[in-house]
């Protein structure tokens, strides 16, 4: 039974259709990627499943339910969105940033409770952000902001997650440590949608991945089933080499 | 779990203090003044039933000079702080989206016309009226799923109209005597204002900060964006016109009451901002005490400073708050370039 699904669903801007008749589902305690070249409408997709963008048409279900069905507390409790770069506007500090992810939970007075506190400590715990926590969250670096971000939407205790590229600024070990964070989610019998652009990090940590291109899904299956070399060359437009037995690895050679 | 070690005193701290300070100038702003008043002796002469001068000048003179500088003074500071908040920007005021100067226009029009002169009613509720139309105005204008952008430039055109307005009303103005009555009344002035004026404002005043309850989580959620505050379940739009409207309504009754006083929305919630761990959500409430204890202060002030005729209440709080908005424009240019 999936947690999160869509079926068929499109939206189009100025006439350009940005996300064409497109179907997925994740599952619990899954862990998907979904990856594609720039403008393929990987993060417009991810903002229809997350309830920001109305389809024009097709569905998307929350457990299923219609997502359009659930009011936008109810929404937020069960479902964290992951912004690509997303903004901070004033100089909080980290903690009083990851405690906003309690907000869908809180009453009218934004009392904490014993449980908010805990979500938030474990949170922190999760992505690493202890030595930060006191810090002004706009003086962070590009892969602080993004643990930061990550444990906001940890705090939620959501059922399903959604990130855009959440990995896209950090350095190698960061990448590890985020997937890694990313993967535990899902272990812990949740569903993780990710947007990628390291195919070979997709490969490693992901269940399942979709290819995207112009609008629809080219691709789907395990990583060895989509990360072909015909796939890639198709979508991408260059040759690679992969290699690797357990997790394919990615090496780009030329332009085609 | 959530101190903020840049804090010097908690936020309830905070509040308790600017609070004694409001009290504190309450009862400055009921005893200073050209009569100065002996505050214990006149209230217990009332309290016996005994009328007398000082009485009269206590309960129908300076009660309600100090009463509306309360009110007016936490409209300004609240609606700056909320507006600050909705636009993520420390430079915003309340007269951004033209309720201010919506409202002076039409106040002015009814001294004009001379309609304001049949009834004390006539100008402070054509004052507010000229708040709501702006606010109306800037949502015809700018549509209802408008950019924060839109909005600023629909507020700087619905300013631009007003503004017009006034010049037009000012150029036609039958004698000069006329001319320093319109002008006098837009500088912002609480002096010779009665119980009926404050009771007047306050309907809509109470109104306004009603709207502003619960505002304040959703506005520290927006610290994050607008669609992670969707995501959040914080709507942006519905977010914004609901600020909006509580300014048009706090901010309408309190330049139609007391005339344009400008910079105490700005400056209150930016020098409370870094006291209470930058906030927005708690900058609202202080800065609502904060903008009660600066009008206060400021129309004490001009009761003691020596000038002849008094200053203005408007013209101290722009002499002061200009040149910190400078100073504002200053540092965050050199924090962002």
């Amino acid at each position: 039974m999936s947690e999160l699904s869509c079926t068929s669903v499109s939206v189009s801007r100025a006439g350009r259709h940005l996300v064409d008749r497109v179907s997925l589902h994740v599952g619990k305690g899954e862990l998907v990627g979904l990856i594609g070249p720039n403008g393929a409408g990987k993060s417009t997709l991810l903002q229809m499943l997350a309830g920001l963008i109305k389809c024009d048409s097709g569905e998307v279900q929350i457990q299923q339910q219609n997502i359009t069905s659930l009011n936008s507390r109810k929404r937020g409790q069960r479902l964290a969105w992951v912004a690509q770069n997303g903004p901070v506007n004033w100089p909080l500090t980290v903690e009083r940033i990851v405690s906003l992810g309690r907000r869908p939970h809180l009453g009218p007075w934004q009392h904490l409770t014993t449980d908010d506190t805990q979500a938030i400590e474990n949170a922190i715990d999760a992505t690493d952000c202890h030595a930060i926590r006191h810090q002004d969250a706009t003086t962070l670096s590009g892969g602080e902001r993004t643990r930061m971000l990550l444990a906001r939407a940890l705090a939620t205790q959501p059922e399903i997650l959604l990130a855009d590229e959440p990995v896209a600024a950090l350095d190698l070990k960061h990448q590890l440590k985020t997937m890694q964070v990313l993967r535990n989610f899902a272990d812990s019998n949740l569903a993780c949608l990710v947007v990628l652009h390291d195919l070979s990090l997709a490969a490693k940590f992901c269940d399942r991945l979709y290819l995207m291109d112009a609008g629809s899904i080219i691709a789907e299956g395990t990583p060895t089933q989509v990360l072909t070399v015909a796939n890639i060359q198709q979508v991408y437009g260059v040759e690679v080499h992969i290699g690797g037995d357990e997790h394919p690895w990615i090496l780009p050679v030329r332009e085609c | 779990m959530n101190s903020d070690p840049r804090q010097m005193v908690s936020t309830s701290t905070l509040c308790v203090l600017l609070a004694v300070m409001v009290v504190l100038l309450f009862i400055a702003s009921l005893a200073i003044g050209r009569e100065p008043l002996p505050l214990l002796s006149t209230v217990s002469n009332m309290l016996q039933g005994d009328g007398g001068a000082h009485a009269i000048i206590l309960s129908q003179i300076r009660l309600p000079r100090a009463l509306i500088a309360v009110f007016a003074g936490a409209s300004l500071g609240l609606c700056g702080a909320a507006m600050q908040g909705l636009l993520r920007n420390p430079l915003a005021s309340p007269g951004l989206i033209g309720s201010s100067s919506g409202a002076a226009l039409f106040a002015v029009f009814t001294l004009y016309v001379g309609t304001a002169y049949l009834s004390p009613l006539v100008l402070p509720l054509a004052g507010m009226t000229g708040a709501l139309l702006a606010t109306a105005l800037v949502y015809v204008l700018a549509g209802r799923n408008a950019s924060v952008t839109t909005l600023i430039l629909a507020g700087v055109a619905v300013n631009a109209i007003a503004t017009a307005g006034m010049s037009l009303l000012l150029n036609l103005a039958p004698s000069p005597y006329a001319v320093r009555e319109l002008v006098l009344w837009t500088m912002g002035d609480i002096t010779d204002r009665s119980m009926n004026d404050f009771w007047l404002m306050l309907p809509t005043t109470l109104l306004g900060w009603a709207l502003l309850m619960g505002v304040g989580g959703k506005l520290d959620a927006l610290t994050l964006g607008e669609r992670t505050a969707l995501s959040m379940g914080v709507n942006p739009v519905t977010l914004r016109w609901r600020v909006f409207i509580a300014v048009s309504l706090a901010v309408g009754a309190a330049v139609s009451t007391t005339g344009m006083i400008g910079f105490v929305g700005l400056v209150v919630p930016h020098l409370l901002r870094p006291l209470v761990g930058h906030e927005p959500g708690k900058v609202l409430f202080t800065s609502a005490i904060g903008g009660a204890a600066l009008l206060l202060a400021a129309d004490v002030g001009v009761r003691i400073l020596p000038t002849d005729p008094p200053l203005k209440v408007g013209v101290l709080t722009a002499m002061v708050g200009a040149p910190f908005f400078l100073y504002l424009i200053i540092r965050s240019r050199r924090q962002y370039l």
